[in-house]
Order: C-alpha cells, then sequence, then structure tokens
C-alpha cells in the first residue's frame, strides 16, 4: 500500500487534516473527535508547549505566552506593513530578527515564524500518525491564493521544519473547487468566495472534466472574521463606555476577554436574531467593587457595523470576474468557503450579488482541506485513471518583475498568467562601461518599484566594456509546478550567466530551515504532549 | 513501454526542436479552429503533458524539459485565446516568427548600479569606483567606494561594495565584487 498522504488546511484561526481514505475523503480528528483544531501554540510555564484547545484555553489566563494568528505574519518582513498593523492587536511580542524577519518572542525565547507554524503542522501530523496507526509524512499545505512568494516559501519552510515533505502549496479556493467538483465532469465556470478569519479570496475557475483551470483571481489580504470580531469589540466596548465612562479597548487585562465574548456573539448572531449575555468580573473598579460586561446585540446593529467589510469583497470580486473576463451573469456556480461565510449578512451579500443561491454542502470550514487531501492523492499516486485524478491549473497570484532605471518595476511574468511558466526579457545596459547590472526581484503590479514587494537580487557582474545600450541582458524568470521562482540573468553575447534561486527576504535561509528541523525533531519529542494526554 | 518511459521519449524527441514548432502544432489544432476549439485542445495537451501528471518522473533533467515543453503549450493556449494576440501572431507566422513577442514600449531603461545611489555626486564617484576596478585598480576603486560613501553613508549597497573591494585588498579571492544575493 502507498504511504499515506494528508492535505492540510492551515487556517488563521483553525486548522483542519484530512485524508482519502477507501475512496473517500475523511477528516481527521483529535483524540476528542474533534474535526477543528486551533492554530494556536502556548508556552506554558513548566516548559510545555501546548496546541489546539490547550493553548486556546490559555489565551486569556496567559495571552503573552499564548500564540494565534501566526498567519497573518508568516513570510512578511518585521517592517512590512502588514505586520505593523497586526501587532497592534496582538497580545503577544513580536521583534524584528535577522534578515528583516519578524520574530515572535515568548517565555524569554526567540521564534520564527514558520517555527510557530511548524508546532500546529506538527501536532496535525500526530493527530494523522494516531489516524493511520504509523508514519505519515507526506503532506499538501494550503495558502490564500492572494499569499505572495515569501509567504508560499515560509508555508513550505514550516512544514519541513515539522518533518513534512511538502508535496504542494496549494491556493485553498482551488481546493474548495477541486473538493466540489471532482468526478463529477462538470463544464461550468465556480467562483469561489473564500472569507477566512484572516483573508479574502475571491477565484474564478472553468471547471470541465478532470480539468481545474483558474481564470483568475485576487482579494484582500487583511480582511477577515477577524475584523469582524474586532467590529463587535467595538459595539460591546462603546456599550460599556457608555454605561462605565471606561474604554476597555485599553485595558490590556480586559481586551483580550473581550475579543473571545467578541468572537462567541458573533457565532451566535450567526443563529440568533438578539444575544443578551453577561461577563461577571471583567474589571474592579474604584475600591475593588467588581464590574461586569452586560452583553446585549442585536443582528441588526452587528450587520450595519460589518457591512463596509461585506462591500469591501464585492470590490475585489468585481475586480477577478473582470480579469477572468467574464461577467458576473455568467458565473454558473457560486461556492462558500471560511468561516466568516456563516454570518447571514455576508451569505445574503453573495447572493445578491451573483444573483443566484450559493453552494454550501459541505462544510465551508472543512472544504479547503477536503481538497487538499484531494490533490496529495494525486500528486502521489502514478494511477492513470483513479478515480482522484486532477489536473490543477493554477496562476501566478501577483505580477513578478525587476527594477529598471527611475525607480519603476518591469513586468516579466503578469498578474494570472498559468504555472509553470518561463519567460525571458531582453535589457540593455544604462550606463556608459557598467561592469555590472542589478537585478532586483519584485512582485505586485505597482509601476513603482519601492510600492511592491521586494523578494531579492542577484547580479551580473564583469560585463565586457562598451558603450551603453550595447551589452543585452536576458533575464529568464521560471516558477515550476510548486509555485517558486527561479531567476536566470545572461549576457546575450557571451554567454555568462547568474542564476539563483533567490532568498527571499523576510524568510529563513535553507541552511536555518535544516538547523531547525533537526532541532525541532528534538524539542518536539520532548515538549509537545501527545494529542491523547490531558497535559496541564 | 511505460508511461515514463513513453514519456522521456517524447520529451527527448520534442525539447531539441521546441523552437520549431508553432503554437498550432503545439496545440494540434487547425490554424483556423475556433476558440472555444483551442481551449478543447490545451485541455487534453495539458492532460497528457501536465508535469503534475507524473508524480513518479524522478529525473531532473526530463522533468526540466518537461516543464519547458509543457510551459510553451500554455504559452500557446494564452496567446490564441487572446483575439488581438492571436492576430499579431498569425501576421508573425507569416514571416516565418514561430513565438509570439510582446510588442516592448519603451523601456524606461535598463537595470544599472547608479540606481542604488541617490546624488550626483554619489554616482560620479560610484562610476569612478567601478571603472577603477574594471581596469583592475582595486585601491582606486576603494578610495571611490569610500568617497561615495562620504555622501550617503548609510548606502547598503555602497557598503557591500566596500567590503567586498576590502575583501580583495585583504587577499582573499580574486573576482571583482559582486552584489551578493538576498542581502
Amino acid at each position: 500500500m502507498a504511504d499515506p498522504v494528508i492535505g492540510i488546511d492551515l487556517g488563521t484561526t483553525n486548522s483542519v487534516v484530512a485524508t482519502v481514505k477507501d475512496g473517500k475523503v475523511v477528516v481527521i480528528t483529535d483524540d476528542k473527535g474533534r474535526r477543528l483544531h486551533p492554530s494556536i501554540v502556548s508556552f506554558h510555564p513548566n516548559g510545555g508547549t501546548l496546541v489546539s484547545y490547550e493553548a486556546q484555553q490559555r489565551r486569556i489566563v496567559d495571552p503573552r505566552n499564548t500564540i494565534f494568528s501566526a498567519k497573518r505574519l508568516i513570510g512578511q518582513p518585521y517592517r512590512s506593513e502588514d505586520v505593523q498593523y497586526a501587532i497592534q492587536r496582538l497580545p503577544y511580542r513580536v521583534e524584528e530578527g535577522p534578515n528583516e524577519q519578524t520574530v515572535i518572542v515568548a517565555r524569554g525565547k526567540r521564534y520564527t515564524v514558520p517555527e510557530i507554524s511548524a508546532l500546529v503542522l506538527a501536532y496535525l501530523r500526530q493527530c494523522a500518525e494516531r489516524h493511520f496507526g504509523g508514519p505519515v509524512d507526506k503532506a499538501v499545505i494550503t495558502v490564500p491564493a492572494n499569499f505572495n512568494d515569501s509567504q508560499r516559501a515560509a508555508t513550505k519552510a514550516a512544514g519541513r521544519i515539522a518533518g513534512l515533505e511538502v508535496l504542494r502549496i496549494l491556493n485553498e479556493p482551488t481546493a474548495a473547487a477541486l473538493a466540489y467538483g471532482v468526478g463529477r465532469g462538470l463544464d461550468r465556470k465556480i467562483a469561489i468566495y473564500d472569507l477566512g478569519g484572516g483573508t479574502f479570496d475571491i477565484t474564478i475557475l472553468q471547471v470541465r472534466d478532470k480539468i481545474f483551470e483558474v481564470l483568475a483571481t485576487g482579494g484582500d489580504t487583511f480582511l477577515g472574521g477577524d475584523d469582524m470580531d474586532e467590529a463587535m469589540l467595538d459595539l460591546l466596548a462603546l456599550d460599556f463606555l457608555a454605561d462605565h465612562h471606561y474604554d476597555l479597548r485599553d485595558d490590556m487585562v480586559a481586551r483580550p476577554v473581550l475579543l473571545v465574548a467578541a468572537e462567541h456573539v458573533k457565532r451566535q448572531l450567526s443563529k440568533h436574531e438578539r444575544y443578551q449575555s453577561e461577563i461577571k468580573d471583567l474589571i474592579h473598579g474604584e475600591g475593588g467593587a467588581a464590574i461586569a460586561l452586560k452583553i446585549d446585540v442585536a443582528r441588526d446593529r452587528f450587520e450595519q457595523a460589518i457591512e463596509p467589510l461585506c462591500e469591501r469583497t464585492f470590490e475585489a470580486c468585481e475586480e477577478v470576474i473582470r480579469l477572468a473576463g467574464l461577467e458576473v451573469s455568467q458565473i454558473d456556480d457560486v461556492v462558500l468557503v471560511g468561516g466568516a461565510t456563516r454570518v447571514p449578512l455576508v451569505q445574503r451579500s453573495v447572493e445578491k450579488y451573483f444573483q443566484k443561491p450559493v453552494h454550501a454542502n459541505i462544510n465551508p470550514d472543512e472544504v479547503v482541506a477536503y481538497g487538499a487531501a484531494i490533490q496529495a492523492l494525486a500528486l502521489s499516486s502514478d494511477l492513470e485513471m483513479d478515480q482522484f485524478y486532477s489536473l490543477l491549473l493554477d496562476v501566478t497570484p501577483r505580477a513578478l518583475g525587476i527594477a529598471v532605471a527611475g525607480g519603476y518595476a518591469e513586468p516579466i511574468i503578469g498578474r494570472n498568467v498559468q504555472i509553470p511558466v518561463e519567460q525571458t526579457r531582453i535589457f540593455t545596459t544604462a550606463s556608459d562601461h557598467q561592469q555590472l547590472v542589478r537585478i532586483q526581484v519584485c512582485q505586485g503590479e505597482s509601476r513603482r518599484f519601492d510600492e511592491n514587494t521586494a523578494l531579492g537580487e542577484l547580479a551580473l557582474s564583469d560585463l565586457r566594456r562598451a558603450r551603453r545600450g550595447e551589452i543585452k541582458i536576458a533575464v529568464t524568470f521560471l516558477i515550476d509546478t510548486d509555485g517558486i521562482l527561479r531567476v536566470n540573468a545572461r549576457d546575450v553575447d557571451t554567454g555568462a550567466a547568474q542564476t539563483a534561486t533567490i532568498q527571499v527576504r523576510g524568510t529563513m535561509s535553507e541552511q536555518e530551515i535544516g538547523e531547525r528541523r533537526a532541532a525541532f525533531a528534538v524539542t518536539s519529542a520532548q515538549a509537545l504532549p501527545a494529542p491523547a494526554e490531558n497535559a496541564s | 513501454m511505460s508511461r515514463l518511459e513513453e514519456l522521456t521519449r517524447f520529451v527527448e524527441q520534442v525539447y531539441p526542436d521546441l523552437d520549431l514548432y508553432s503554437y498550432y502544432q503545439l496545440l494540434e489544432v487547425d490554424p483556423q479552429a475556433e476558440r472555444a476549439d483551442i481551449r478543447t485542445a490545451f485541455y487534453r495537451q495539458a492532460a497528457r503533458l501536465h508535469p503534475d501528471r507524473f508524480a513518479g518522473l524522478r529525473d531532473g533533467q526530463v522533468r526540466a524539459k518537461l516543464v519547458a515543453i509543457y510551459a510553451r503549450v500554455a504559452e500557446a493556449y494564452k496567446v490564441l485565446s487572446d483575439a488581438k494576440k492571436r492576430a499579431s501572431y498569425d501576421a508573425g507566422i507569416a514571416g516565418g516568427e514561430l513565438r509570439y513577442v510582446e510588442l516592448s514600449r519603451e523601456r524606461a531603461g535598463p537595470p544599472s548600479p547608479e540606481d542604488a545611489v541617490e546624488r550626483a555626486e554619489t554616482k560620479k564617484f560610484l562610476r569612478l569606483a567601478l571603472t577603477a576596478l574594471h581596469s583592475g585598480d582595486r585601491k582606486g576603486a576603494h578610495m571611490n567606494f569610500k568617497f561615495a560613501l562620504a555622501y550617503e553613508p548609510e548606502n547598503a549597497y555602497l557598503k557591500q561594495q566596500l567590503e567586498a573591494v576590502e575583501e580583495q585588498l585583504k587577499g582573499h579571492g580574486s573576482k571583482p565584487p559582486r552584489t551578493e544575493l538576498g542581502k
């Protein structure tokens, strides 16, 4: 029998792991039968490392050492806007590490973000190994479609640190399409509306027989269910402010409690029109008297607060449908993915926008892991007519280009171009007797180099002495099926070449990954409680 | 013959002549084919040649060639699916041009090390440093990099160049400095 393979949806809030067993997708549970695993890691004072539900319980009592939403930080340089924005809202410590990396500090130890994600992945792997009763080391891991090259590379690094062979970094919406489309011989245009904890993706696919062609993809990397929780938190805090003249949002002790409550109220309002409750002893007022938080929120009021968030998703839809060369009316099916799509306002708005009922037969929390499991099988089996044979034709989420004179970026491979792809552009030298060209690579659509994400650089040196414009340099970008970019620069006349898989800014080097992987194998064996045990 | 052997034979046969195939030949369609037929043909070729269909292919060289062939097939599909690009491709094919070439718009200019610095004075000394370096005058290069750095003391590119020359002056290595990757 072939080695077991798993599909992992490594989510901002929750993760899911699935596999294909006897021709059916099975979601792998923890020892208590739970199918969703919180993507949370907590470093316990006794030296133990807790993951999933046990870590979640520590969120309120130990917010400084309980790491959640690591996905919002992964693969992004510390100084990036996204990281700076995220850390304002995170109760744990985030610092700048080597190579501009973002590092997390807990109990006096520094962790790279991939190491934190590796702890979650190792936990999921343990669940899978218990399920199979043997070792599991091959996985497909999903990422939002609009993740850039560094975020993908960092996610892959996390998998490798956790001891997994990462068969593919797969786009979440594509995975969802796979889960819905496999084996049904469809010939349809499908929109995948994916509103997760931290990101929004919209992807348009053409599905025929077993081929899944992504026509266009896009989204908003900083929009998701967490923002709805924040909106709810604002409502609760404003009510409290009106009653007690005290803003809980500035209170570092009360804020985490309030955030957990906000998420709970959001969920309740997906089922009920109005929700009332009370949190006793939230804070202590003058003379140590306990003050309770009275919660009373009607669905209407919450919906008013989150409507602008909903609207932002349709701006992205508009653009992506246009990129696919289609009109909204040409979309045959709409699939909802992500826990935040349970919010009734989201469902209503999506149905109104696309003018058709949405598909949600597969649990929106699990559909991505379903697809990942199917793809894992497709990539690990050589069976020609396997019922799960499916072929994904995915695209580049962003344009890739190089810096040219004047601070501009010249695209080499456009956005939404199918991969694998190879593209060459010829450039000439800008100044007389130029001996060296610097090839700075960036990702993004802006004409200005600085406004894009810089990925790294390589140099071509020893150019012959010549006047400007006389030397021709061929720059080739190659993206293989793994989505990782390789860049080659060549002097057209002499053939002298430089090839590099560029080391991406804000990520770990190959050597670091190897070291962490080896160290991880040792520490995780000691620190990670087996999922079957209750280590509190 | 196994699937992989068959593929390897195909790849070795097609790859050396890849530039000699027209997009229509790559997709195995008639030059008069409708857009819908182009899509069908591409799906047929993708099912046949996509690298993901060969999970067991371990030979890196064969795989690289397969990726190149498949990427060209995808390029054919992309160009022929776009009415404007297809018209331009069809016009070029009459003149023997078998690959679509993006009409290059006026370029802002190619990459130059001088973009790494801002001020005119810095550019002047950087130019002098690079010229010195080219003629093998490392001391001259060293001095001019230092002058350039005096104008822009925080410039990472200049610092890197200076360090590289210093390394060489110390006798390590004999190659001219190059920009390190990933810095």
